[in-house]
């Protein structure tokens, strides 16, 4: 950078942390109105059944409003994974279904005057369900016994290639291969599923969600309920977590139906049970891996087959196995490689979004196989990853990667793995970890890296629009769709702005989405795409206010562009007074007739790599199988990091998840689709006694397209401490663990 | 609306006069830190009822040494056991049994009272105060009091000879000499905030190194905690050391061969077993190291 930053890569606070700490933050699930009512779902307790519900005793308790069934709603189908109007895909959902198609599947919303009528009234609803076959699992599916929907469970398929791989395989020494397995994840955000809805004294049906992108709730409840889209305002609220679970909107089309046909403002809120077996789910997976090498350790040729388990509604069934396997071309430069991805329908909860979209599960089994390849020709697993790792490749306009993207960009993956291994003494732990092992305990190390993106630039219409406008008190309101899921969203777009204007975030204020009052935004807040395309735009924006801004106090004061500053708030020249920015407002109006702002729509300019390397010491217990992190680094290429603090969060968090799903967590479906894990005494993240320090390291070294260099963080940081767990897990037991969650009794079976 | 009466009673007397009304009604729930009942009602879909709350009584709070039994109150915490000065000295086990329940939240509001009368087949608290010998005190309606062995109190899953009538106000372990050790230890699906798949309470009786009288229970592989009593019959006139650890934990495995033999969790518990056994017989060890 030419000039030393001030509030960029900065440790801000952020301004909404008081209010959460101290409980004072107004959540969905604390919003009241006069007159409202209270709704809940009633979910499916059959994973496949035709469901006939008598209503007529609930209708009579005291304070049940209305039990609404599939008799009652639009019979418009919709897709929930639509996030606008032309992302093509199968419209297969209603608001409320007649077939259950998984356990949680939704079948009847009960309202009333108080939580406790719809309690009654759900208790005193009479529920016959004439169970049908279910299709639990991808292996189930695949026999194709019984279709789910359609005419075959396959219901997407998808082959990425480069080079030819027959020939690939040809030039190898040796072939690993591997076979291994994913499971299902529930997001397990504080927050659970919560939405509100009320009609103003427009006729504006307005939906207050703690969503991702307010324009796809906007759409789908068009779609869905049949009603022009200028009609619904959505209003993002405070959020408790989404981690993707509040991508697809669940509960929004239904309460907005709600509050139309009563007429009166409907809240409807979800248990955990609800939030885990009626939303979406991280896809599930079966892998096979092929990697052939050379006796020097050169990949030469690679073939990755994903069956994933889309669930029982068509939702984002394309969208993973397209974005799980263009991960697979980012990291190691690899001539000949061929993905299939191929997804299948199931009578289990849908798949959607969930913190790194494909590539926790594209990661998951081929980092196990990269270390199995390492071993075969005994070399380093870092090393063998730093032979292979690409190279930063410069930018140029319409470069592609190998299978026809945009650009990888400053990629640093090699940066990621050599200054991890240095940092976290890789080395000389290898040669004496071993002295560490008891009888009962042993002792390992373990390695991984990853890929992830920066949006849809390339795939899908991946732009925003944004006004900046400087107030008469000098405070500056930044226009923007964006969706704070409690990543520091807002506070990243006020200290890119800040930067640019030079003044303090804190007179910097960016409302979060609405419909109705924030310029359209092409995306949302998902995919990545938020600090890198959104904080693009707010820079650019910026920087165009800024040549107005001087520009105008050129114009006023007669002086010339090159004697102007800006500097904390104030503007002036060598040789004129200075005046605060709201003043140079007033003065545009004034004079000029002018509001001191800037419009802009911005398109993102390219779609860079981001990397990861990962670094593990674990001590497991032979008998009990229990994992113990003693020592994690994350080392990730940042490009440049925005708010440090915000960084390490995300990457501290990213972990948790990623280990969690390593060793703990899984939503698990006995034979008949019965949901076996419905709460947080069964399904199990891992907690904070039992979660390590993880240190953080970030290489910055540019994004040449990206605000002040920056690239996305959040998501890449749940891939890679899985599989490195799982290698350091594999790496003393002499195993081959490659069936996630490497559960006690896995490990243990493995050992015996 | 909801119609929730609490009751609060602060004398025995006046818990008397409740439990004549519990005698008549299936709606009342006698409660200390709710730990339980929160999920109970929330589980069962339940709307109506009435609570009796005996964390007001301070005679059920305190744990008082008596010429030979330690009394605890039915509603003294976990925490408060953990700490306990009188509990490390005559009930180690029961104390690291406490300190091992749920989270520091629950803790500080579940009791032992609690544990033992909802009779979870996982509760780590009744296998610990098997081991240590325990008995419960039970008063009923008409303010009479009875005392019975834990063992016999607890029948099963869910299940004691709790009278509707009757409240578990006390808990009596008997006193233990500088000879007695006692250790508890547990596996759950993760280190903390666990429920037990397998927990391991001992009583040991030491006449120098050599293991006079021994008590052995093994939680939550079955509806109650099991007596492992072949184990308890090798440990005896054996010398507490690598030797007899080692062939601890293969009757550890054989046990659970026995107790479980068809159920699946069967293959992690027999080796699961060898690290309970593992970490009550090292603290044993250093337990000892320390005196």
């Amino acid at each position: 950078m030419d000039k030393e930053l001030k509030y960029i890569g900065k440790r801000i606070d952020r301004p909404d942390a008081k209010d959460k700490v101290l409980g004072k933050t107004k959540y969905t699930g604390d919003m009241s109105r006069h007159g409202m009512l209270y709704g809940k779902l009633v979910i499916s307790k059959k994973a496949h059944a035709k469901v006939r519900i008598d209503t007529t005793k609930a209708m009579a308790i005291e304070g049940v409003k209305a039990v609404f069934t599939y008799e009652d709603v639009p019979k418009k189908p919709y897709n929930s994974n639509q996030w606008y109007s032309g992302s093509v895909a199968e419209e297969d959902e209603l608001i409320l279904h007649e077939t259950a198609k998984h356990v949680g599947d939704r079948i009847a919303l009960v309202l009333g005057e108080t939580m406790e009528a719809v309690e009654k009234g759900r208790q005193a609803l009479i529920i016959e369900y004439d169970e049908l076959p279910a299709v639990i699992g991808i292996e189930a599916a695949k026999k194709q016994s019984t279709i789910v929907a359609g005419e075959t469970n396959l219901c997407f398929k998808k082959e990425l290639t480069c080079g030819d791989v027959k020939s690939g395989f040809e030039k190898a020494d040796f072939i690993i291969e591997d076979t291994g397995s994913t499971q299902k994840i529930h997001h397990a955000a504080i927050e659970n599923h919560v939405c509100m809805a009320e009609v103003d004294t427009f006729g504006n049906l307005i939906i207050w969600s703690p969503c991702q992108v307010v324009f796809q709730v906007q759409h789908v409840t068009a779609q869905a309920l049949d009603i022009s889209y200028d009609k619904i305002r959505v209003v993002k609220s405070y959020i408790g977590g989404s981690f993707g679970g509040k991508g697809m909107p669940i509960l929004e089309p239904i309460c907005g139906f709600a509050a139309l046909k009563t007429g009166r403002p409907v809240k409807i809120i979800m248990d955990r049970k609800d939030s885990i077996a009626a939303t979406r789910t991280r896809n599930a997976s079966i892998q096979r891996i092929k990697t052939g090498i050379t006796k020097e350790g050169k990949i030469v040729a690679r073939e990755i087959e994903i069956d994933f388990d889309g669930g029982a509604y068509l939702t984002n069934s394309s969208a993973i196995a397209v974005a799980a396997g263009k991960k697979a071309f980012r990291t190691y430069d690899i001539e000949s490689q061929k993905y299939v991805g191929s997804t299948y329908y199931t009578h289990t909860t849908p798949g959607g979004a969930c913190r790194g979209y494909g590539s926790p599960q594209v990661h998951a089994i081929s980092e196990i196989n990269i270390n199995n390849a390492a071993k075969k020709i005994g070399m380093d697993p870092v090393d063998f990853r730093i032979v292979n790792a690409v190279d930063p490749r410069e930018y140029n306009e319409g470069a592609v990667d190998q299978i026809g993207m945009p650009a990888i960009g400053n990629a640093r993956i090699k940066d990621c793995l050599i200054a991890g291994k240095e940092e976290f003494g890789w080395k000389e732990r290898m040669e004496s970890i071993k002295d560490k092992n008891t009888h009962r305990f042993a002792y390992g190390l373990g390695v991984a890296a990853s890929a992830h993106g920066n949006g849809y630039h390339g795939s899908f219409p991946d732009y925003t629009n944004v006004t900046i406008q400087i107030m008469p008190d000098s405070r500056v309101l930044v226009k923007i769709g964006i969706h704070d899921l409690g990543c520091g969203t807002v506070l990243t777009m006020q200290q890119i702005a800040a930067e640019v204007l030079d003044i303090s975030p804190d007179f910097i204020n960016v409302p979060q989405a609405d419909t109705h009052l924030s310029p359209y935004d092409s995306a949302g807040t998902q995919a990545s795409r938020v600090t890198f395309v959104c904080g693009g735009a707010v820079k650019e924006a910026a920087e165009l206010l800024k040549e107005r801004m001087i520009k105008s106090y050129c114009d006023a004061f007669g002086c010339t562009q090159d004697q102007v500053w800006l500097k904390d708030g104030m503007i002036g020249s060598q040789s004129t007074e200075a005046m605060n920015y709201g003043s140079l407002a007033t003065l545009c109006e004034d004079k000029y007739e002018t509001t001191l702002k800037a419009d802009l729509e911005y398109k993102s300019k390219a779609n860079p790599s981001v990397y990861s390397a990962v670094f593990i010491e674990v001590k497991v217990d032979r008998y009990l199988g229990m994992v113990e992190i003693q020592d994690i680094l994350v080392v990730q290429d940042a490009g440049q990091v925005i708010n440090r603090t915000l960084a390490e969060g995300q990457v501290q968090g990213g972990a948790q998840m990623s280990l969690g799903m390593a060793i703990c967590e899984e939503i698990i479906y006995d034979k008949k689709g019965n949901l076996k894990t419905d709460n947080f005494s069964k399904y199990h993240v891992i907690n904070t006694p039992s979660m390590p320090l993880v240190k953080t390291l970030f290489i910055e070294k540019g994004e040449p397209l990206g605000p002040f260099g920056a690239k996305s963080i959040g998501e890449l940081a749940a891939v890679a401490p899985a599989p490195a767990l799982m290698n350091a897990i594999n790496n003393p037991l002499g195993t081959n663990l490659t069936d996630y969650p490497a559960t006690p009794e896995r490990i243990i079976e493995a050992l015996n | 609306m909801k119609s929730n009466t609490f009751y609060a009673p602060k004398t025995i007397q006046e818990l008397v006069e409740l439990l004549k009304m519990k005698k008549e009604r299936n709606d009342l729930y006698l409660v200390a830190g709710a730990t339980d009942l929160a999920i109970h009602i929330k589980k069962q879909g339940i709307l109506h009822f009435a609570t009796i709350d005996l964390t007001h009584m301070d005679e059920l709070k305190e744990i008082e040494k008596k010429d030979d039994v330690i009394e605890i109150g039915a509603a003294v915490t976990m925490t408060k056991l953990e700490k306990s000065i009188i509990i490390q000295v005559h009930g180690y086990a029961l104390a690291g049994a406490a300190g091992r329940v749920g989270s520091t939240q629950i803790r500080n509001r579940a009791t032992i009272g609690g544990n033992i009368a909802n009779a979870a087949h996982c509760a780590d608290t009744i296998t610990a105060c098997f081991a240590l010998g325990a008995t419960a005190v039970l008063l009923d309606s008409e303010g009479v009091f009875r005392e019975l062995p834990l063992e016999e109190f607890v029948l099963g899953l869910g299940e004691t000879q709790i009278k509707p009538d009757e409240a578990l106000v006390n808990i009596r372990i008997p006193k233990g000499s500088t000879s007695i050790y006692s250790s508890f230890s547990k596996v759950g699906s993760r280190k903390n905030v666990t429920i037990s798949k397998l927990n391991h309470a001992v009583r040991l009786v030491f006449k120098d190194n050599y293991v006079t009288e021994a008590a052995m229970y093994f939680g939550s592989i079955g509806p109650k905690p099991i007596k492992a009593l072949n184990i308890e019959k090798h440990c005896i006139d054996r010398e507490w050391n690598e030797a007899l650890l080692l062939q601890l934990l293969d009757l550890g495995s054989k046990l659970i061969d026995e107790a479980i033999p068809t159920r699946t969790s069967r293959h992690y518990k027999r080796i699961a077993i060898k690290g309970v056994i593992s970490d009550v017989f090292n603290d044993i060890l250093s337990q000892r190291e320390v005196i």
